[in-house]
């Protein structure tokens, strides 16, 4: 009885830990007055998700494999200060790895990984321009063939075609 | 005829007043083993005042009252064993106490566990919000975005593939135009 009381407990922490830290990235960005927050729920994404008519990678993703969705926007000069300060904070010591960085003329993109408990990943894309940034946080378990599943051949999801 | 008349003796002002002295004492339990044998010493002269005869009278009857030979040491072990035995509850009101400690601090733990787990899950009032058309469009823009983002990184390495395949061949013709010929894998 108490090894499954110790056993319940230690999931209940592990679960909790694990989506604690989408929660955190939240309520940081909640508190910066210069940036835009949305955060869908996994109640909200199964939501969505029963709004039909939908194709299979769709409908797996929002109502199996994606946790919580937090997007972070700005379009003036001090969003986009916090943003690029954001990103410091997600370096090896706090477990993210980075996947990709893609420079261009008008942009710098990265995007990073961090393995949660269980099999979740979080990932995370930052885009940084001259006036403007965004930030996409998705939690889950989701993979990268996941997402890029999502894309026809123009880049566009074939969700809703 | 001579008649020896011995003169009645008197006892000394001090010594009478040493009597009472030791007698207040004595009937407090405050003598020791000495001021007794003295008071009894005392007690038992001659030239003792006729007021003291009463004294000197329970002073013996009390001095006949004497505890067992083995008294003393079986008061000793007696003491002893309790000395022994409260030092043990202690002992075991600490351990019970220790036991106790380790529940609240467990129990507390649990709370904290719970509690962060409570307050670290954000207010949901964004998400609440919106509909769930809404969340769904946010949602497939955010995918959207992270798709496109890909897409440019995979096209960006199927560049720089291809770059690197023909500069390689580039760079084996022009060692076969001077004769050296490479095999490649």
């Amino acid at each position: 009885m108490k090894r499954l009381f110790t056993l319940l407990l230690l999931i209940a922490t592990i679960v909790a830990g694990a989506s604690a830290q989408l929660n955190k990235i939240y309520e940081k960005c909640q508190k910066e007055g210069n940036v835009t927050t949305v955060f869908v729920s996994k109640a909200m994404l199964q939501m969505a998700g029963s709004m039909g008519p939908m194709d299979s990678n769709s409908l797996s993703l929002l109502k199996d494999k994606l946790d919580n969705v937090l997007i972070v926007s700005s379009d003036n000069q001090k969003g986009v200060n916090f943003i690029t300060k954001f990103r410091k904070e997600l370096s090896p010591k706090a477990g993210y790895s980075s996947l990709m960085e893609i420079n261009d003329d008008d942009s710098n993109v990265v995007i990073y990984q961090k393995k949660l408990s269980d099999n979740k990943n979080e990932f995370i894309l930052s885009v940084i321009q001259k006036d403007s940034s965004t930030m996409i946080v998705m939690d889950g378990s989701i993979t990268l063939d996941d997402v890029t599943k999502m894309t026809g051949n123009n880049g566009k999801t074939g969700s809703r075609e | 005829m001579n008649t020896n008349i011995q003169p009645t003796r008197k006892m000394k002002p001090e010594d009478i007043r040493r009597i009472h002295s030791l007698l207040d004492r004595y009937y407090g339990g405050e003598t020791s083993a000495d001021e007794n044998r003295e008071l009894l010493s005392l007690l038992d002269r001659d030239d003792l005042p006729a007021e003291l005869h009463a004294d000197r009278e329970m002073a013996r009857h009390l001095a006949t009252l004497l505890p067992p030979d083995d008294f003393e040491k079986r008061l000793s072990e007696k003491i002893n064993s309790m000395a022994a035995l409260s030092e043990e509850q202690p002992a075991a009101h600490r351990q019970s106490w220790t036991k106790v400690w380790w529940s609240v601090a467990a129990s507390v733990a649990i709370l904290v566990c719970i509690g962060i787990g409570l307050i670290s899950h954000p207010t949901k009032q964004q998400s609440m919000e919106m509909t769930p058309e809404e969340a769904y469009a946010h949602t497939e823009m955010a995918l959207q975005t992270f798709a496109e983002a890909l897409n440019k990184g995979y096209a960006q390495m199927e560049k720089a593939d291809k770059a690197t395949a023909a500069a390689t061949s580039k760079a084996f013709k022009s060692l076969e135009s001077i004769g050296i010929h490479i095999e490649s894998n």
